[in-house]
């Protein structure tokens, strides 16, 4: 019986005093087929509305409105539900005779006591707010209308023949016994059949929305030896559809599960134990409304243990059904585990916000969704259906081919798509777009990390299940898809052939001609213009949307062209080849989608390039005189030194001297660091010495005590002491004290790290471009896919970066090799490469060697992708060694390089203005 | 008497003045002219084999021009058949022996690499580590720096050191370091680069050492900044050291830009014109009168 305050609520305006009609919301009268389903579609369609929709009270509502909608289209009843409705109808008797006489006409209409009668029945009862347990007096009604009805009968019969009627009043007292044996016979028999149907539909064990209650039998109850089947609620449209009756019957067991927890807890969880287990296999072929229903009874069924404490139980059955698929080793994904796997962790997620469920399940249930849900960010209304596909989501990233490093292998391959399918497309029917949106997913997920489908199998085999399994109609999320697969870099060209090859095939007259598949060598020209194409087929936008990263990009890069025309050279050029390698950065991170990150990188680039240009001084380097070094010390330079020559002779003296230092800040002069770095070096005992030594790393960012050390190399002392000192100060491993070339390795280590220290006093700003111009080229190579590691200790020098990015593009060249001709251009190119790294002297020609490298590599990337950019590519080649080879000094190449690598990236997104603009020869 | 003087006379002269020689004998090469006359622009090899001969057999500076020129047609025409006869890089390393500079030495064996060698190609030379020639010149050079001149000097009068200093005579007598400079005294002559001397009569406050007054306790070589970091490039490079940084690598070439390892660059760089490969014969017998042309359409 439906609560009319529930009723009221969900679909406001219902007149329950009209019956069916009222349910329904039609006029009393005579509707047509077609009136009673336009009427059950729109009152169903207003529950889906409701904020309630989905509870357990809106499917009881369902239920009622589709019993309401039987029973209008039954002739019969209809008219006996109109003839009770009608004003002056009789009381009580009539109405109970009205009614019983509907009863029985429909279970002679039915041919007996059969599926059919005990539906309409039910519903008949239900509409009347009667239980099953209605229809046992009705039968003892009917019987005493019977029995009073031959009685009138026989005494009618009596009267009219008065020669029968003395032989029935002659046998009146026989003959009445004998009526009455016959009578009895008549119901006795009618009971019998009763009993047998009964006993049939207990084998069968389902009603469309039945329980199946055991009430305590009364005399007919008794007699009928067991169970009174008790109708609560009706089903849906047809007794013969066997979908329904799945799904009924499992509604009927549950309702059983419901009551025996009351009594026989024990027998209870064994049912709810077998209920589950079909309920989760066959979930996907029950109809929606009855799924519903019955994941309802399952959470009902939870909470009702949850009083009697086996909760656990309850939850364990429910995730139980999907441990095969989420078990924590699991390695094998078998196409039977699917199903119940996708039922089990949609349940899970609904009973997540369960409040009455033990801790223990609730960590069992946050332990199975965190493997089987992997986008569950606690979004509100977590439905069954969420949960579903969510999971669906994740088990396709398991059976994705190439995917998954092989950490789980896929039993019957095909066998588990189809159920995934299967699972998906029930999913579809409760949200229908939440079900293509998961296919879509996939799809797209497949694509951009899956195996190739061009060249594996199930690859294949499993993208063209995916493309079928979505609608290809107009304003449906696959075609929009489509044109997003495309503008995905990610997303190679032979996958795209792939998928064009698919829907080219369907002729679906989408306006989707056959020659438009891509191939699976075409550049980025190519791939465009069909993605252009299949975006005016299918009436979406035909220009690629520029994003604003990418206007501001394009902008950028043609101011800075513009800034960097002419000749530029020294710290200048080497300022606008770091701006430059910032923007060809950007370009990398938005080809690479990480849209944020070249934003980011094309925001700050200016404010980094300035910020090198407004440093004069390298950051732990004092600044000196050089000529100060070799010159004689002037004011209060010296003055300790001498003090401390004195001291030196008493230990304590001589840290008293040294102590003096601790506490002052300003820089020694040259006569002073000399003696503090001889004292580091030869002082006695070793305390002084220590203190010297200590000294002296806390000074190392002043040249003139690094200059004092490299003045008193010759004599050095071999100590590890010492070695660890020096190896400190300059940054740079020594050979090991005892060994014959330590001295000279100190030699080494102090000319370099002096050399250092005076070069950045006076330049400064190339050190901090250079090491600009290190992050952009490490940062690009890493986002190009280089596998080279930067060795411990490299930091952003430039030439490691410039060595990644050149194995970046070399290894999206290999892609190419198989071209005419592209394989021995490479191999000329490798070879230019090891001969420039050969001739290259000192760090800042081996980044230029390097990077004119990367220059020729990434052109013949962009010219295989781009064919009929041929001439503009040559151009900027021409010009690029042009000006390599009159630039005045290895800034302007480094210039020149990056002039030309930011032109190569205008082409290769397409943007040709500035590339025809820079045009020309060197 | 005066007629046996004249005879003697003219026979020493005979035997001392040189008869001049002929064109043929004086080239060093036989039949040069006619062999540059046979030279055909589709067989490059042998433009090659005379260039070798040229080089070998006229060391001078003439005879090093046309084997430049012979070595650079012969690659340029094999690179025009497609590096058939596999010249390219054999052509490089022969221009490479001839040249007497070592940048442009280094050049032209990177050019070597770049060509396909196929199998047992030539590897480039890596350079060597310094000896000890450069060893010593380095070390004197730093004792230069610290006015340690008796140490500087013993060190480039050894042998190894003084070939090596021999060498850099020039590049470092301009930056102030020659063996005069170091041979007008040891060291500081105040305090014989103790820093320090007993204080005067003067002195006062009852020390015991001062700072010295001429070197101020600082002996140094007394250099300006262009000489001092110009003395320590040079350390830097006998002792093989590179800058990590690249505000020290400016400071030690000027930011020198980088040749390119281009073939095409090659006839460019020895002024030849690559099209004019064919050699038109003179009149004379005298290769030198005749003239490198472009060949005929």
């Amino acid at each position: 019986m439906v609560d009319e305050l529930a009723l009221y609520s969900l679909l406001p305006g219902t007149d329950t005093s009209l019956g069916a009609f009222g349910l329904l919301g039609i006029a009393v009268g005579d509707p047509s087929e077609a009136e009673v389903h336009a009427a059950l579609s729109r009152q169903l369609a207003r529950l889906v509305q409701h904020p309630q929709g989905s509870t357990a009270q809106a499917d009881e509502v369902r239920l009622a409105l589709h019993v309401a909608a039987a029973q209008l289209r039954d002739p019969r009843v209809r008219k006996e539900i109109v003839a009770l409705l009608q004003p002056g109808g009789d009381g009580a008797g009539d109405s109970d005779a009205a009614l019983d006489e509907m009863i029985l006409g429909l279970i002679a209409h039915c041919g007996g006591w059969n599926d059919r009668a005990k539906r309409l029945v039910a519903s008949v009862l239900h509409s009347y707010g009667m239980g099953m347990d209605e229809l046992s007096r009705i039968i003892r009604r009917a019987g005493r209308r019977e029995r009073a009805k031959w009685d009138g009968e026989a005494r009618a019969l009596g009267e009219a023949h008065p020669e029968i009627g003395a032989p029935a009043a002659a046998v009146s007292g026989r003959g009445r016994i004998v009526l009455g044996a016959l009578s009895a016979a008549l119901i006795l028999a009618t009971v019998v059949l009763l009993v047998k149907v009964v006993t049939i539909q207990r084998e069968r064990t389902a009603q469309a929305g039945t329980e199946i209650e055991q009430v305590e039998p009364d005399g007919l109850g008794a007699a009928m030896g067991g169970i009174v089947p008790r109708l609560d609620s009706s089903d849906s449209e047809s007794a013969e559809d066997s979908v329904s009756h799945g799904g009924e019957q499992l509604i009927a067991r549950l309702d059983v599960v419901l009551r025996l927890i009351q009594s026989e807890p024990t027998r209870a969880i064994g049912e709810f134990q077998r209920v589950i287990d079909e309920l989760a296999r066959t979930w996907v072929d029950i109809e929606r409304e009855h799924l519903v229903a019955a994941n309802e009874r399952v959470i009902r069924f939870v909470r009702d243990c949850s009083g009697r404490g086996m909760a656990g139980e309850a939850v364990g059955i429910v995730l139980g059904a999907g441990q095969n698929l989420y078990a924590v080793h699991l390695d094998t994904i078998r196409a039977d585990d699917i199903r119940a796997g996708v039922w089990s962790v949609g349940m899970a997620y609904r009973l997540e916000r369960e409040r009455t469920i033990p801790r223990s399940s609730a960590r069992l249930i946050d332990s199975m969704l965190s493997r089987a849900v992997q986008s569950r960010k606690g979004e509100p209304g977590r439905s069954y259906w969420a949960g579903a596909s969510g999971s669906l989501e994740t088990l396709a990233g398991w059976m994705l081919p190439g995917r998954d490093g092989g950490a789980r292998r896929v039993d019957r391959y095909e066998e588990a798509w189809e159920a995934w399918i299967e699972s998906v497309r029930a999913v579809n029917e409760h949200q229908p777009t939440e079900g293509e949106r998961v296919v879509l997913h996939t799809a797209g997920l497949l694509l951009l990390e899956g195996a190739e489908p061009s060249q594996d199998d199930r690859a294949h085999s499993v993208l063209w299940l995916l493309l079928d399994g979505v609608t290809w109609e107009e304003d449906r999320p696959a075609r929009e898809a489509v044109v997003a697969w495309f503008d995905d870099p990610g997303i190679s060209v032979g996958d795209l052939a792939e998928v064009t090859t698919w829907i080219a095939g369907r002729g679906d007259g989408s306006g989707v001609g056959v020659d438009m598949v891509l191939s699976a060598t075409a550049g980025a020209g190519s791939r465009q213009s069909l993605r252009d194409r299949y975006a005016d087929a299918w009436g979406l936008r035909t220009r690629r949307e520029t994003s604003v990263l990418e206007n501001r990009w394009a902008e950028d890069a043609r101011r800075v062209l513009d800034n960097a025309r002419g000749r530029l050279d020294g710290e200048r050029a080497l300022e606008y080849a770091a701006r430059l390698s910032l923007i060809a950065q950007a370009a990398v991170e938005r080809w690479g989608g990480a849209v944020a990150l070249g934003e980011t990188t094309l925001r700050d680039g200016p404010a980094r390039v300035q910020e090198a240009l407004s440093v004069h001084r390298t950051q732990g380097i004092i600044a000196v005189d050089i000529k100060g070094l070799t010159m004689p010390a002037r004011g209060i330079d010296g003055e300790w030194g001498a003090r401390f020559q004195e001291a030196r002779r008493n230990s304590a003296d001589a840290l008293r001297s040294l102590g003096e230092l601790l506490g002052r800040r300003e820089p020694l002069g040259s006569g002073d660091a000399d003696v503090l770095a001889e004292a580091a070096l030869f002082a006695t005992p070793a305390d002084v010495r220590q203190l010297a030594q200590r000294l002296v790393r806390e000074r190392a960012g002043n040249p003139a005590v690094v200059y004092g050390l490299l003045e008193a190399c010759d004599q050095m002392p071999r100590s590890p002491e010492i070695r660890q000192m020096i190896e400190e100060v300059c940054g740079r491993p020594l050979p090991g004290s005892q060994d014959p070339g330590f001295r000279m390795g100190a030699r080494r280590a102090l000319v370099a790290r002096v050399w250092e220290m005076l070069a950045a006093q006076e330049h400064a700003v190339i050190d901090l471009l250079s090491v600009l111009l290190g992050k952009a080229y490490g940062a690009r190579g890493e986002m190009l896919g280089s596998g080279v590691q930067q060795p411990t200790g490299a930091g952003d020098d430039p030439r490691w970066g410039a060595a990644r990015e050149w194995d970046a593009w070399r290894g999206i060249a290999q892609g190419f090799e198989g071209i005419g001709g592209v394989r021995a251009r490479i191999e000329q190119i490798e070879r230019r490469r090891a001969g420039r790294v050969a001739l290259a002297r000192g760090a800042i020609q081996l980044f230029a060697a390097e990077q004119a490298s990367v220059v020729e590599i990434m052109a013949l990337v962009v010219e295989q992708e781009n064919a009929s950019d041929g001439e503009q590519i040559g151009a900027i080649m021409d010009r690029f060694a042009g000006e390599r080879r009159v630039a005045a000094d290895v800034f302007e190449q480094i210039l020149a390089g990056e002039r030309a690598v930011v032109e190569l990236w205008l082409i290769r997104f397409g943007d040709r203005g500035v590339a025809e603009q820079q045009g020309g020869g060197a | 008497m005066k007629r046996v003087l004249l005879v003697v006379c003219i026979v020493v002269a005979g035997t001392v003045v040189e008869r001049a020689p002929s064109a043929e004998e004086y080239e060093g090469v036989l039949g040069l002219r006619d062999r540059l006359c046979a030279l055909e622009a589709g067989d490059p090899r042998a433009y090659f084999e005379l260039g070798e001969e040229v080089a070998y057999e006229m060391p001078g500076a003439e005879g090093r021009a046309l084997a430049e020129r012979l070595f650079v047609l012969a690659l340029e025409r094999d690179m025009r058949d497609g590096g058939r006869d596999g010249l390219a890089a054999s052509a490089c390393i022969a221009l490479a022996d001839l040249t007497p500079r070592e940048s442009e030495r280094a050049w032209l064996l990177a050019l070597a690499e770049t060509f396909d060698q196929g199998e047992g190609g030539w590897v480039a030379d890596p350079g060597g580590t310094p000896g000890v020639g450069e060893e010593r010149v380095a070390e004197a050079i730093g004792l230069f720096r610290g006015e340690a001149f008796r140490g500087a000097r013993e060190r480039l009068r050894r042998e190894d050191g003084a070939k090596v200093f021999a060498s850099l005579e020039e590049d470092l007598g301009e930056l102030g370091m020659s063996m005069e400079a170091m041979e007008s005294r040891a060291s500081c002559p105040e305090c014989r680069n103790r820093r320090v001397v007993r204080p005067g009569s003067g002195h006062l406050g009852g020390r015991e050492w001062v700072s010295c007054g001429r070197c101020g306790g600082n002996p140094g070589a007394r250099l300006g900044e262009e000489a001092f970091v110009g003395l320590l490039v040079i350390e830097a490079e006998l002792l093989g050291v590179e800058a990590d940084t690249w505000s020290a690598q400016y400071v030690a070439d000027g930011g020198e830009p980088i040749r390119d390892v281009d073939p095409s660059e090659l006839a460019l760089w020895y002024g030849v014109d690559p099209e004019a490969s064919m050699y038109r014969c003179p009149e004379s017998d005298d290769w030198r009168d005749g003239q490198w042309v472009r060949e005929e359409p």
